[in-house]
Parts: C-alpha cells; sequence; structure tokens
C-alpha cells in the first residue's frame, strides 16, 4: 500500500520537481546532486549553528539580569527574524524559473496522460515543499541553542518556560521566514501578471539580478541595522521593516517569560540599576508590540494572499514551448558597438573576447546570479563605509568615504574573476576549439575591455555623485580618473595568474578556497583601504599623476609577467575531470 | 587542395572499442559517404578526424602532416557540421556567427557581409537577432551549417547534417554538396540516410561495430553485392536481424495487456 502511493502521479511528480531544484551549478557544475545535497546541509547546520553560538554567546560570558535581557536581546530577536527571512527569500529568488512550471515541464509532461491540475498541484506541494525545508534548515539550530543561551543564568526559569521559549522562537522565525519567501513568489508572479509573459521575459532576469543585490545587501548589513532597539524611540525606520512586525508577535507571545523572572536577592546595587533601567526601556517598547504584532498578521495574510492567486491565477494553463516570441537582443547599440569595433578593439580575437563576454556575463543565469551576488557585497560593504563617513558638502572628506569607491568596483572584479573560470555552455565549447587560433592573450584583452565597460565603468559612475557632492566636480573627476585607472590594475592582478579561455574551461573548483577565502579577503579590504588612502593623499595636496604614475608602473609590471607566462602555457581546453570525460562533455 | 587520410584510426571508451582501424583517403574534389547504423562509430570517427578527439591509435594526416603537428592550421582549412547543434542559447544567430568568424579572424566587413546573406539564404532574417535558445533544432542546424561554411573551408565534415531541416533546406543541403565539391572541397558525409547518401557521394564506406566492412564506389558495391540500390547493399552488410520479424516482436510486445 505505502509502495502504492509513493507511486502516485502526485508523488512521481512532486519528487522531479523537488530534484530539479538541485539542478543548479551556481556552486559548481562538477557537484551532483547528492554531493550538492551534502554541501547544502552541512553549510546549513554548520553555518546556523556558528551563527547562533556566536551571537548568543555574550549571555553566557557575564552574570545577566532579567530586565538586561528582555532588553538586549531584542536586537538579537531582530537578527534572528531578519537572516531566517533574507536567507529563504534569497533562495526563492535564486530558483526564480524553477518556482512555476516552466514550459520544458509542460513540453515533457502534458503529453503524459497526468491531468493538468495533478502536475500544477505537485509543483506547488514542491515549491511549498522547498520553502519550508529552507526555514526550518535556517532556524532549526538558533531555536534550541539562542534561548537556552539566553536563560543560561536563570534558574528559576523551568524546563518547561524553556520549551515554551523553543517553540515560540522556532514558530516566529519560521512564520518569518515562509513571510520572506511568499513574498518572492508573490512579487515575481504579480509582475508577471500585470505586465504579460512577453514584457516578463524581458525584465525577469533584470527583476531578479536587483531582488539578489538588495537581498544580499540586506543580509550583510543586518548586524549593523539590528543594533540598540530598545534605545530607539519606536518611529524609526525599522518599524516598517517585516522583521519588526515579526518581533511584536515574538515578544507579545514570550515577551513576559523573561522580564517577568522573578530577581535575585544576590544583586549588587549597580545591577539592581541596571536592570531597573533596561526593565523600564524594555516596558516603554512593550506598548507597541500588539500594534506590530496585528501589522504582522495583517502583511502575511495578504501576502499569503497575494502569493497564492497570483500562482494559481498564473498556473491556470500550462506555458507552451514557444507562446512567446523571444525578445530581440536591441539593437540600439549598434552604433556604438561600430564605433568600438572600428576605434578601439581592432583585432578580430580581441572582438571576439569583448562581445563574447558581455553577452556571457549577462545573460547566463549562472553568471548573472555570481555578478548581482558580487554587486550586493560590494553595495554592502560601500554602504558599512558610508554610514560612519558620510560627508557634508564641502567639508573634510576621509580616506574611508574615499574606499567606497574600490570596495565596489573590486567586489564586481572578484565575482568576474570566479565567473570567468565556470563555462558559458560546456556543450558548446566545441565551437571555440574548431575556430580558436591560438590568439589567447588577444581575446583576453577583448574579455577585460568588457570587464571595464560593463563593471568597472558602471560602478565609478554609480559613486560618481556622491563623490561629485563631496569633492566637488573636479576633484571628483579626479577621483575616478584614479578609480579606473586602480581598477585597470587590479583586474590585471586577479587575471595574470589564469591561462585559460574564459567562460570555455572546465571549472574544477580550487581545493583550499575554503582556507584562502578569508585571507584574500583581508587581503581586498586592506588593499581598498590602502588605495583609498594613497588617493585622499593625492587629492589632499599630494599628487595625482604621481598616483598614476605608481599604477602604470604596476601595470607594466604585470604585463611583463603575464607576457612570460602566455609563452610558457598556452590555452588548453581538455582540464575536465575523468567525469566529465567519460561523459563526453569535455570536448 | 591537399588529401585528407585517416590512418588506421581506433578509439577505445574505458576499455571498449568504438572504432577500429578505419583507413580511408579523402581527395579534394571527392565526396566520400560514411554509413552504418546508429552507435556504429560514426560520430567518434568524424570528431577524431576534426581533432575533437585524439585516436586511441592511429593518425590523421592532413597534406602529408599529421593534424596534431599543428591543429590550429588544420582547422583553419575545416568546416564542421556535428550531429547535435549545440550552441551558446544566449546568443543570437548573428552574435554567434559573429563570434566564430571573429575567432577564425575574418575581416569585419567580409564578416558582416557573410554573415547576412548566410542568414538570409538559410530565412533565419526574422529571426536573426533573437537567443538561440528560442531557435527550433532546424534553424540551429542551419546556424552550424553558417558557422562551418564562414571561412571557405576545403575540407568540411558533415555528420548527419539533415537531422531537424525541412524538405527544401535538406535538398539544398544536397546541391550543396555537390556544389562545394565541384568547387574542389573535400567531403566526408555521414549518414544513415542511404537515398541522401546515393544521390550526393562518389564513394561509400560503410562502418558496422566499429569496423569498415565496406569501402568503394556506389556502382561497384552495387555489382559486388549483386543489388540494384544501396540499401540492398546496406542490408545485407549490416543488417543482420530480419526487420519484418523484429517490427513483429515489437507491435506484439506493445499489445500486450497491462
Amino acid at each position: 500500500m505505502a509502495d502504492d502511493r509513493l507511486r502516485t502521479p502526485f508523488t512521481l511528480l512532486t519528487r522531479l520537481f523537488l530534484r530539479q531544484f538541485l539542478e543548479n551549478d551556481a556552486i559548481s557544475p562538477e557537484a551532483d546532486r547528492s554531493q550538492l545535497l551534502a554541501v547544502v546541509g552541512a553549510l546549513a547546520v554548520s553555518v546556523t549553528l556558528f551563527l547562533s553560538v556566536s551571537w548568543s554567546a555574550k549571555y553566557v560570558m557575564a552574570v545577566w539580569m532579567p530586565g538586561q535581557v528582555a532588553a538586549v536581546s531584542l536586537d538579537d530577536k531582530y537578527l534572528y527574524l531578519a537572516f531566517g527571512m533574507i536567507v529563504t527569500a534569497l533562495v526563492a529568488a535564486t530558483q526564480r524559473d524553477a518556482l512555476s512550471i516552466d514550459p520544458r515541464d509542460a513540453a515533457i509532461l502534458e503529453p503524459l496522460p497526468v491531468p493538468a491540475g495533478t502536475i500544477r498541484r505537485a509543483k506547488l506541494a514542491a515549491v511549498a515543499m522547498l520553502g519550508a525545508a529552507v526555514a526550518i534548515a535556517v532556524n532549526l539550530f538558533p531555536s534550541i541553542v539562542f534561548p537556552w543561551l539566553l536563560v543560561f543564568n536563570f534558574r528559576h526559569l523551568s524546563v518547561w518556560g524553556l520549551l515554551e521559549l523553543n517553540a515560540i522562537h522556532a514558530a516566529v522565525t519560521v512564520a518569518s521566514a515562509a513571510f520572506g519567501y511568499l513574498a518572492v513568489i508573490a512579487l515575481r508572479e504579480t509582475v508577471a501578471l500585470v505586465v504579460g509573459p512577453r514584457a516578463f521575459s524581458r525584465i525577469s532576469p533584470w527583476l531578479q539580478g536587483a531582488l539578489i543585490v538588495v537581498l544580499g545587501s540586506s543580509l550583510l548589513l543586518l548586524p549593523a541595522a539590528a543594533n540598540g532597539i530598545a534605545r530607539s524611540d519606536g518611529d524609526d525606520w525599522r518599524a516598517a521593516s517585516p522583521p519588526m512586525w515579526f518581533l511584536g508577535v515574538y515578544e507579545v507571545l514570550a515577551g513576559d517569560v523573561i522580564a517577568s523572572l522573578p530577581r535575585s536577592d544576590r544583586m549588587t546595587a549597580r545591577q539592581a540599576a541596571s536592570d531597573a533601567v533596561n526593565t523600564a526601556l524594555y516596558s516603554q517598547r512593550r506598548s507597541q508590540f500588539p500594534g506590530l504584532a496585528r501589522r504582522a498578521g495583517l502583511a502575511t495574510g495578504l501576502n499569503a494572499l497575494l502569493a497564492v492567486v497570483s500562482y494559481v491565477w498564473r498556473a491556470r494553463r500550462l506555458p507552451s514551448l514557444s507562446p512567446v516570441p523571444q525578445p530581440a537582443f536591441r539593437r540600439r547599440w549598434r552604433a556604438a558597438a561600430w564605433l568600438a569595433n572600428t576605434v578601439l578593439l581592432r583585432d578580430a580575437s580581441t572582438r571576439a573576447g569583448f562581445h563574447f563576454a558581455l553577452a556571457a556575463m549577462w545573460r547566463n543565469t549562472t553568471h548573472r546570479l555570481t555578478l548581482a551576488c558580487a554587486a550586493a557585497a560590494g553595495f554592502a560593504m560601500a554602504v558599512v563605509a558610508l554610514s560612519k563617513s558620510f560627508p557634508e558638502q564641502g567639508g573634510e572628506v576621509s580616506a574611508r568615504l574615499l574606499a567606497v569607491q574600490p570596495l565596489l568596483y573590486g567586489a564586481l572584479l572578484v565575482g568576474f574573476r570566479h565567473i570567468i573560470r565556470v563555462p558559458a555552455e560546456l556543450r558548446a565549447n566545441w565551437g571555440f576549439q574548431l575556430a580558436w587560433a591560438e590568439r589567447g592573450d588577444a581575446f583576453v584583452t577583448g574579455v577585460k575591455g568588457a570587464a571595464v565597460l560593463a563593471l568597472i565603468v558602471p560602478a565609478l559612475l554609480a559613486v560618481l555623485p556622491l563623490f561629485v557632492f563631496a569633492l566637488g566636480p573636479q576633484r571628483a573627476m579626479l577621483h575616478a580618473a584614479m578609480g579606473l585607472a586602480g581598477a585597470i590594475v587590479m583586474l590585471e592582478a586577479i587575471l595574470h595568474t589564469y591561462d585559460k579561455v574564459p567562460f570555455t574551461c572546465t571549472y574544477v573548483p580550487s581545493e583550499n578556497m575554503k582556507a584562502l577565502a578569508p585571507i584574500f579577503g583581508l587581503v581586498f579590504i586592506v588593499g581598498a583601504s590602502w588605495f583609498a588612502r594613497m588617493q585622499h593623499t593625492a587629492l589632499h595636496g599630494g599628487s595625482v599623476i604621481g598616483v598614476v604614475l605608481v599604477l602604470s608602473v604596476m601595470f607594466v609590471i604585470l604585463r611583463v609577467i603575464a607576457a612570460r607566462r602566455a609563452r610558457l602555457s598556452l590555452v588548453d581546453f581538455d582540464e575536465a575531470p575523468a567525469s566529465y570525460q567519460r561523459l563526453d562533455l569535455n570536448t | 587542395m591537399r588529401d585528407l587520410h585517416a590512418h588506421r584510426l581506433s578509439k577505445y571508451f574505458s576499455g571498449v572499442r568504438v572504432v577500429k582501424d578505419v583507413d580511408f583517403t579523402l581527395r579534394p574534389g571527392e565526396v566520400i559517404g560514411y554509413l552504418g547504423p546508429n552507435g556504429s562509430g560514426k560520430t567518434t570517427t568524424a570528431r577524431m578526424i576534426a581533432g575533437l578527439l585524439e585516436p586511441s591509435s592511429g593518425f590523421v594526416e592532413y597534406g602529408g602532416r599529421p593534424i596534431h603537428d599543428d591543429l590550429v592550421g588544420f582547422r583553419r582549412e575545416l568546416g564542421y557540421i556535428p550531429e547535435e547543434p549545440y550552441l551558446y542559447p544566449f546568443l543570437s544567430g548573428t552574435e554567434y556567427l559573429q563570434l566564430v568568424g571573429r575567432l577564425r579572424e575574418i575581416p569585419e566587413t567580409l564578416l558582416t557581409m557573410k554573415i547576412e546573406r548566410f542568414l538570409d539564404l538559410f530565412g533565419l532574417r526574422a529571426a536573426a537577432d533573437q537567443s538561440i535558445a528560442s531557435y527550433s533544432k532546424g534553424m540551429r542546424q542551419k546556424i552550424v551549417i553558417s558557422a562551418a561554411l564562414l571561412h571557405d573551408p576545403s575540407v568540411v565534415i558533415f555528420d548527419e547534417p539533415e537531422t531537424g531541416l525541412d524538405v527544401s533546406t535538406t535538398l539544398m543541403l544536397r546541391h550543396l554538396v555537390r556544389t562545394l565539391a565541384a568547387r574542389g572541397k573535400a567531403i566526408l558525409y555521414s549518414s544513415h540516410i542511404l537515398e541522401v547518401v546515393e544521390r550526393v557521394c562518389d564513394k561509400v564506406i560503410v562502418i558496422h561495430r566499429g569496423e569498415v566492412v565496406a569501402d568503394d564506389s556506389i556502382a561497384r558495391l552495387r555489382a559486388l553485392m549483386s543489388s540494384t540500390s544501396l540499401e540492398g547493399v546496406f542490408s545485407q552488410l549490416v543488417i543482420r536481424e530480419d526487420p519484418e520479424a523484429l517490427a513483429r516482436e515489437l507491435a506484439d510486445l506493445s499489445a500486450m495487456a497491462i
């Protein structure tokens, strides 16, 4: 009987759709499904355990009074609620097309004698299961560890009281995560309904990229945002943020568990005073929680309603493989392309590298996702740098503020360094192999040109208004020019050890990446602040020409090293591991 | 224009022999049909000749030199149309042809003109700026054929090029093969469509289970096998089972009660 239940069309299709979520080579195209599951599972356990212990260890390290814990823990609760919400929303954003029935699913499944309703229900079940799994995975360990460490010092709290805290933390954080997941679905489906399938196929990649940048930046800025909630007046920007609404639910359900604990007779006068101040702070805030909780309930209801209605409405007809003619790539840049081809890109292989890199980095899902994540990281670092050094017009500008520029383009270039290692379409490499004239250097020059045009220049332009405001137009232009020179040197530096054909060679992840990543991260931040100091000195009485000269010398040295390497090592397409060679995917 | 010589080519995958001792010479202006049933080793041979796959033993010579001595130089002379038209789905047809043409260092003005003409002649003008992801298999195949002919190759390998093509394009392809041969190109035409091979090829190599079982002109093969058609020759050389009996068995199997 049980075996029969596992073989119903609904169950089979649900399992199929669940497996589709794992058909994602954003991590590595080499990883198979079980490897990927193991990596994701291990990552979920280790990261959430590490974060919950590190965020909550302070409650064990010192003696805390109930009033202090009640007030201070508001920041941590906000952090957990927002973390779960953003991570789950990010998962939904990265899955994008797999969240609804795509034309390929319909083409395969429609000819089978399975009712369309079963296909729709199976997809919906798979989407719901993915959301539930992520929401639980992100919040499982924090729901055990955080409440336990929170009341570690309070002997008066019963086991039942602790279990109650565990259950409330789990329920509210999972609900908050589900809210984030549903919000992405609601946004995607509503936009698709409003603009129609043709326009949606055009804007969908940009919507996904923008979502990832916004969510990724929010995630990185979270520790700074979740600070001083008890001391704020309750009407700041956080009151409009969904995690705050769920904090209201949390406190309505569990607020009195800690705040009303009996105080110890052995409190010192200082502890008692601190407890009294914090208890008063918490009491002031407490009156706002029911209102926030009501807002959470209303928003959750609306969000769920919008997500379900738009999802079901869009899914009422299975998509066809070719109902919507694909939009043609825009021709408005044709004149600019002609100018670039005739003036800047005079070599055919350079033109090939330039145009291919431009197309691959924005149109290929994996590459676009990686760049969106890099942009999110850069944006978040820039905001952190900016938050403590916001300039006044015409006032003194700190080196910290100038670091906004290298942090932003630097993060994009690191993302670019990663994407060129990932093949754009492994099976299409044969075209490259046949047409390749071993002019790797010229091809890579074109690829670098694409990085300058599509990543560095937009990053510099994005921050230019800020520096025009802070430095004035003339110095802002000098700053941008130095930034451009610095970015070109950085691009040369990060690519000087790369001796393969970008976007084509099999990606074999570096074995020691996990160990080296923190070192690279540190070097990047130190490098960006060093460069910002250099710019600061140049702009405040030093020599801009001197900076450009130093960068030019660095560039020449890197070019000489690269030229020597190019003579030693030629491009090699056939680098696939044995598993790829067996499948004949490497040729 | 030079000769292409496949010299005792063999290929093993994980110890399993796929091609064994294939040996033939392809001369300028000649069209050799490479025939065989599914899984007989046609594509593997074609890929070895194109230099995309290294033979386990044997070698390919072009103009008296092993192609692996100067693979890039050989590929400048080669046009290859694979059976599966794998392309970059995020590029448009025009962009893909531009990529290939630029990698082959064709001057920009000539390249632009050739691409426009190829797209026009293949009826792809309307879809030229759409992503290849939206192309049908036949449209992709037309792009692959255009890419293979952009640089005026001396040797052209067609590996089952008719897959997905409509009737008029298939007819055009037959004429194209003959026209290219008349202009001195050496052509290897791998297929299992006997009628096409019979019409366009001067000579036929029949491969079965990785081994060459016949290598001669179509007329001589017909005479040798006392058959009036290439289909008859092929049946005698390759088809071991009785097709009618096999078809009956398949129909019986399908009719078995669920």
